[in-house]
């Protein structure tokens, strides 16, 4: 051997480039016949690239034909959808290309495509680059080619593996270029692409914390603690960055070894990670759920780093992002749950008087959570002892908080220690240092906030202090006390509610001047919580509230910041709850014709809560003309908003318009003409969001002009938005559809102008629209006519719409595929079964999941609507092709089928029973899975209707397969189980269980008590007579004696 | 949130809500016994099945439900000597 190579290597000079020049040599020796193929295969390039890239650009006729959309040159194979028909309008193309091999081939072709990608890639030669990447340096030599062997180089031979010319995109077909071939192609790439070493990708930003992964080491050098450690990184690199099934046995790998491992060497990794500036959320959740399972598997070993981890927890806990928030409890309270009480009272107790305000304010928050883990009683007497502390007023201060966080954080669940908590506070209240007092007073605001509606009894002990405080003190204090004192009232009883509101309100209308911003929201949530209690008479409000808060609060600056506005409306909503509509109204109404748009908003949103809670009723002649005049005005004044999209602002005004017409009903009567020409005259203008707003606002009107009977100005309304079908912006025509709707929903199919059967072939092209809005409103439209006036419409056209609505199947809105799958039931009842189910079990070929899926739905309801009979023989028919996707399609559709149609089933049981008797035979666990979940629609749809020996038959199929292991299958097959104990009966199962349960191999017995324990919980007393008899044994007698009692 | 428990948790859940409930090492005695307190609790639930074996047994229904109460302590007798490998050693 050796002297073999050796004589080899002599030879030849360079090493694996000799072949290079021995095909020179056979280059030269080369026959004509070899030639030639090499000038056919160019001219076989030319036409592809003719009809594949420039022509639907250069041969469309107008510019509505310029779609984004790639054909592929092959018209004959494409799906109908795309090119039955000249797109003839703009709105009708889509606005995301298509990817080319996606949409515009038949999925035969698709696949077949994919196919060849994935051979071409395999079988790709390799490279010295690509074998030095992967193979060690050591241990391999590189072995010389004999020197006798010469390359096989017919170019006929390449010629067959010659791209098909559907793989062709416009650009012309490219090869793609080997990763090792690439310029910028790291040792990383390389192995990535070939799968060596089985690591996912690190990212530049991760280097610092996996880069020496990258590093070649030999394993047998390394210390137990560096192959630990690098065993932990990959682990880590796995859960982070690796693909779903690397990182969930990696996610198991490192929470079994978890103990193994030891705490130091995981968290000397995981807590960088998580400090990492570049972490993203889904990365960041990863890892928490790493620490989860690792603190639940390490326990008490956790104990020495969990200053540690808290250090790198708790900023988590007010980070601005509340998922953040919620993780960081998660493993805090995991590690609570690990460390016990004591490690953690100990760890955290120097952190509590920290003259840094962050870490105490961090750490007031991560006690709160451990309270909550590991429960309030186990941690009072250490709250109490805090918040009493002589020492320095910052723990006093941190225990109060905590306090409060525990509030804040367990809500009503503080209720059995509401006592307690109080009172470790209350002194608090006359603490000498302000910062104390103030805590305390916003502590028990969250305990009366998290405690409403009960507990006032133990609030006692603090009413007083609170009621002194308020009157004693100013400024941010009393903001505090005010808004203390605002929580408790609701707690209290009417008598004393009333009592003390009136004792409030001298300093509340005294504030009513403050400056200060805070102050002023802090005194408008009193006032809202004051009024809402029981004890307030509406005529105190008139006289002693009203006139102050309009004449304070009232006023254009409020308008202008969020939350000033936010709580002047809640209040002032408040306020009519209790003095009734027209007395806020009246005060308010005129200013819906003030200057400042902002204002006019705020007036706009009161006005429309008052309404919405309380109705018009109270509304007299004069104020709802001048109430309609001001929303006329405002609706009219808004100021334009230029985006496409309907503003914040915008919303508004269109919900305050529709609820005062909504809630004035047929007093609208002689102001609808005038709101009519209101809607005309902004449908027509310039911007699109005032188009949009228009549309909304016909939407929400048209159940008031129906119950006006203004029916004739409806149907103007109705040709006008006929006519703008043509808008260009989709949110738009999304909303003209939804217009359209509603004046159909209540008008009616005869009487709509335009007439059905022109209105629907104007929107089988809308439906091609890929915008989310348009499709959604479009198919409730047409899915309205189809359902109530499929006759106006020929069976030609339903045809086309059903071609449409499979594409409406991909769509990511549930809302837009059901109604798509309910449309094709309509379908179905107006035009016959035949043709619609023909186009769906054509569909189920398609490679789309989603597609499939819906198409079943879309067929187990037409045969639900249509009758069984009509689909069931084509359906079972279908079942003979022989590919798996359609098998499956037709297995679910009937299970499907079988769910939606209940009792009907017991007609059709024994017609399929072959079908499924073949399907739970299958070899596919697909086909056996959907086998078994008919099954159980059948059985659970039949219970009681005598199909039992049809079912016993099944169930005979049904039974082995138990021992499946994929998780789906076997769900699956338990389903059809208990289906089965339904109609059955539980003995009948029982007699088959009893077979496994003392069977000599665990894993036969484990799955038949899982059985049994089914059949146990369900029909436990049912089972009493299903039992086996048994011998006795020695001392032991199992015969059930008294079942065989006889009189 | 996430349960890193995982199943095991379930199975004690189990057992804890539905006694009767078994598993795959459970012995023959467990299971009698088990079943026949079932089978008490079955008669004892069913008004007519009680007074029914009160006749034929001529006594009180009273008296026979207090029976069958009493039958659910050990109803298939004692329990059968661990059949420990160590123990049986010894023998």
């Amino acid at each position: 051997m050796i002297s073999d190579n050796d004589s080899v290597t002599s030879n030849i000079v360079s090493k694996w480039d000799e072949d290079v020049s021995k095909s020179n040599v056979a280059g030269s020796r080369r026959k004509r016949w070899d030639d030639t193929p090499v000038v056919s295969s160019n001219a076989s390039a030319t036409p592809v690239v003719a009809s594949g890239s420039a022509t639907p650009a250069v041969n469309s006729s107008s510019k509505w034909d310029e779609t984004p959309v790639t054909f592929s040159g092959m018209g004959g194979q494409e799906t109908p959808a795309i090119t039955s028909e000249k797109k003839t309008n703009r709105w009708a193309e889509t606005p995301a290309p298509v990817l080319p091999g996606m949409g515009s081939q038949t999925p035969g072709l698709a696949k077949a495509l994919s196919l060849e990608k994935e051979m071409d890639s395999r079988n790709r030669p390799w490279t010295d680059v690509a074998l030095d990447a992967i193979l060690p340096t050591e241990g391999y030599t590189i072995m010389r080619p004999p020197s006798s062997y010469v390359p096989l180089r017919t170019p006929g031979r390449k010629l067959l593996a010659t791209p098909t010319p559907m793989s062709m995109t416009p650009q012309g077909f490219q090869m793609e270029i080997p990763v090792e071939q690439r310029q910028d192609a790291s040792v990383q790439d390389i192995r990535e692409a070939y799968d060596a070493g089985a690591l996912p990708y690190i990212k530049p930003e991760d280097m610092q914390y996996f880069g020496r992964l990258m590093e070649d080491t030999d394993d047998e050098k390394l210390t137990k603690e560096e192959a630990n450690e690098r065993r932990i990184m990959s682990l880590l690199l796995k859960i982070k960055n690796g693909t779903p099934p690397q990182r969930k046995t990696a996610m198991r790998q490192i929470t079994d070894r978890a103990r193994s491992f030891g705490a130091g060497p995981l968290f000397n990794q995981i807590l960088p990670l998580l400090m990492s500036p570049t972490l993203e959320d889904q990365e960041r959740h990863l890892l928490v759920k790493v620490i989860d399972r690792v603190l639940y598997k390490l326990d008490d070993l956790v104990r020495p780093y969990v200053h540690r981890i808290l250090a790198v927890i708790e900023p988590l806990l007010i980070d601005e992002d509340y998922y953040a928030r919620v993780e960081g409890r998660e493993i805090i309270s995991n590690l609570a749950k690990a460390a016990g009480l004591a490690t953690m009272i100990a760890t955290m107790r120097p952190d509590i008087d920290s003259p840094d305000e962050y870490v105490r304010n961090t750490t007031s928050r991560a006690v709160a959570v451990v309270a909550s883990a590991l429960g309030v009683p186990a941690l009072l007497p250490f709250l109490k002892a805090v918040c009493q502390s002589r020492k320095s007023w910052q723990a006093r201060h941190t225990g109060i908080k905590i306090v409060q966080q525990i509030a804040l954080l367990m809500g009503v669940a503080i209720l059995p220690y509401l006592r307690e908590l109080v009172e470790i506070v209350s002194h608090g209240l006359t603490d000498d240092m302000q910062k104390v007092r103030i805590i305390t007073a916003l502590t028990c605001a969250a305990l009366a906030e998290a405690a409403h509606p009960y507990g006032i009894e133990s609030f006692d002990s603090v009413i007083r202090p609170l009621w002194k405080g308020a009157l004693e003190h100013h400024g941010k204090a009393l903001a505090a006390f005010l808004k203390a004192i605002g929580y408790v009232i609701p707690l209290m009883e009417e008598n004393y509610a009333s009592h003390y509101t009136r004792l409030v309100m001298p300093i509340l209308l005294r504030e009513f001047h403050s400056p200060d911003e805070e102050m002023k929201r802090i005194v408008l949530k009193v006032i809202q919580q004051c009024v809402a209690t029981a004890g307030v008479e509406p005529e105190y409000i008139r006289k002693e509230i009203l006139p102050e808060f309009f004449r304070n609060f009232w006023i254009r600056r409020m308008a202008l910041d969020r939350r000033n506005y936010k709580q002047v409306i809640e209040t002032t909503e408040e306020l009519a709850n209790k003095v009734g509509s027209s007395d806020i109204i009246t005060r308010i109404v005129d200013d819906l014709k003030d200057d400042s748009e902002p204002y006019r908003r705020m007036v706009m949103e009161t006005i429309r809560k008052v309404l919405e809670n309380l109705g018009a009723g109270d509304i007299d002649d004069r104020l709802e003309e001048r109430l309609i005049d001001g929303i006329l005005y405002a609706f009219q004044e808004q100021a334009v908003d230029a985006s496409s999209s309907l503003g914040k602002e915008s919303q508004i005004m269109l919900d305050g318009f529709g609820a005062v017409v909504v809630a004035l009903g047929e007093r609208c009567k002689p102001y609808l003409k005038q709101i009519a020409g209101t809607i005309k005259w902004r449908l027509n203008n310039k911007a699109a969001s005032v188009r949009m707003q228009a549309a909304d606002l016909v939407a929400r009107v048209a159940v008031v002009m129906k119950a006006c009977d203004e029916d004739q100005l409806m149907g103007h309304l109705g040709v006008v938005l006929y006519e703008y079908l043509g808008e260009e912006y989709p949110e738009v025509l999304g909303s003209i559809l939804g217009a359209l709707r509603a004046i159909v929903n209540v008008i009616g199919m005869t009487k709509m102008t335009p007439p059905i059967r022109d209105l629907l072939p104007r929107l089988t092209p809308i439906l091609r629209n890929r915008h989310e809005k348009v499709q959604e409103n479009c198919i409730d439209l047409v899915g309205r006519v189809a359902d109530r006036g499929a006759e106006f419409v020929s069976a030609k056209e339903w045809m086309r719409i059903c071609f449409e609505l499979l594409e409406m199947l991909k769509a990511h809105k549930k809302a837009i595929r059901r109604a798509a799958v309910s449309t094709f039931g309509f379908i179905a009842r107006a035009i016959g079964p035949q043709d619609v189910l023909h186009t769906l079990l054509n569909n189920l070929k398609v490679q789309d999941r989603q597609m499939r899926v819906c198409t079943t739905v879309a067929i187990a309801i037409v045969a639900e609507t249509c009758g069984p009979f009509t689909v069931l023989p084509a359906l079972m028919n279908e079942y003979r092709v022989p590919e798996l996707n359609i098998q499956n399609g037709v297995l679910k559709a009937i299970s499907f089928m079988f769910e939606y149609i209940g009792v009907m089933g017991k007609d059709y049981a024994y017609a399929v029973t072959p079908l499924l008797e073949d399907a739970l035979m299958d070899r596919d666990p697909v086909h056996r899975q959907t086998g078994c979940a008919a099954v159980k629609h059948l059985a659970l749809g039949v219970a009681g209707h005598g199909c039992e020996d049809a079912l016993l038959h099944l169930l005979n199929f049904v039974w082995p397969n138990i021992f499946e292991e994929s998780p789906h299958v076997i769900q699956a097959v338990f389903d059809a189980i208990q289906g089965l104990m339904v109609s059955l009966g539980p003995n009948v199962i029982l007699q088959y269980t009893l077979q496994g349960l003392y069977h000599p191999a665990r894993k036969v017995r484990e799955v038949h008590w899982r059985i049994f324990n089914i059949l146990y919980i369900y029909n436990s007393d049912a089972l009493v007579a299903g039992f086996p008899m048994v011998e006795d044994e020695e001392e032991n007698t199992y015969a059930r004696t008294t079942l065989e009692l006889f009189i | 949130m996430s349960n890193p428990g995982g199943a095991s948790i379930s199975a004690e859940q189990l057992k804890a809500r539905f006694v009767g409930t078994g598993n795959a090492d459970m012995s023959k005695y467990e299971w009698m016994t088990n079943q026949h307190r079932d089978t008490y609790a079955s008669h004892l639930a069913h008004y007519d099945q009680l007074s029914y074996m009160a006749v034929a047994e001529n006594q009180s229904i009273g008296r026979m439900r207090l029976k069958l109460f009493d039958k659910m302590i050990q109803p298939c007798g004692p329990p059968p000597p661990t059949k420990d490998i160590n123990r049986l050693a010894e023998k």
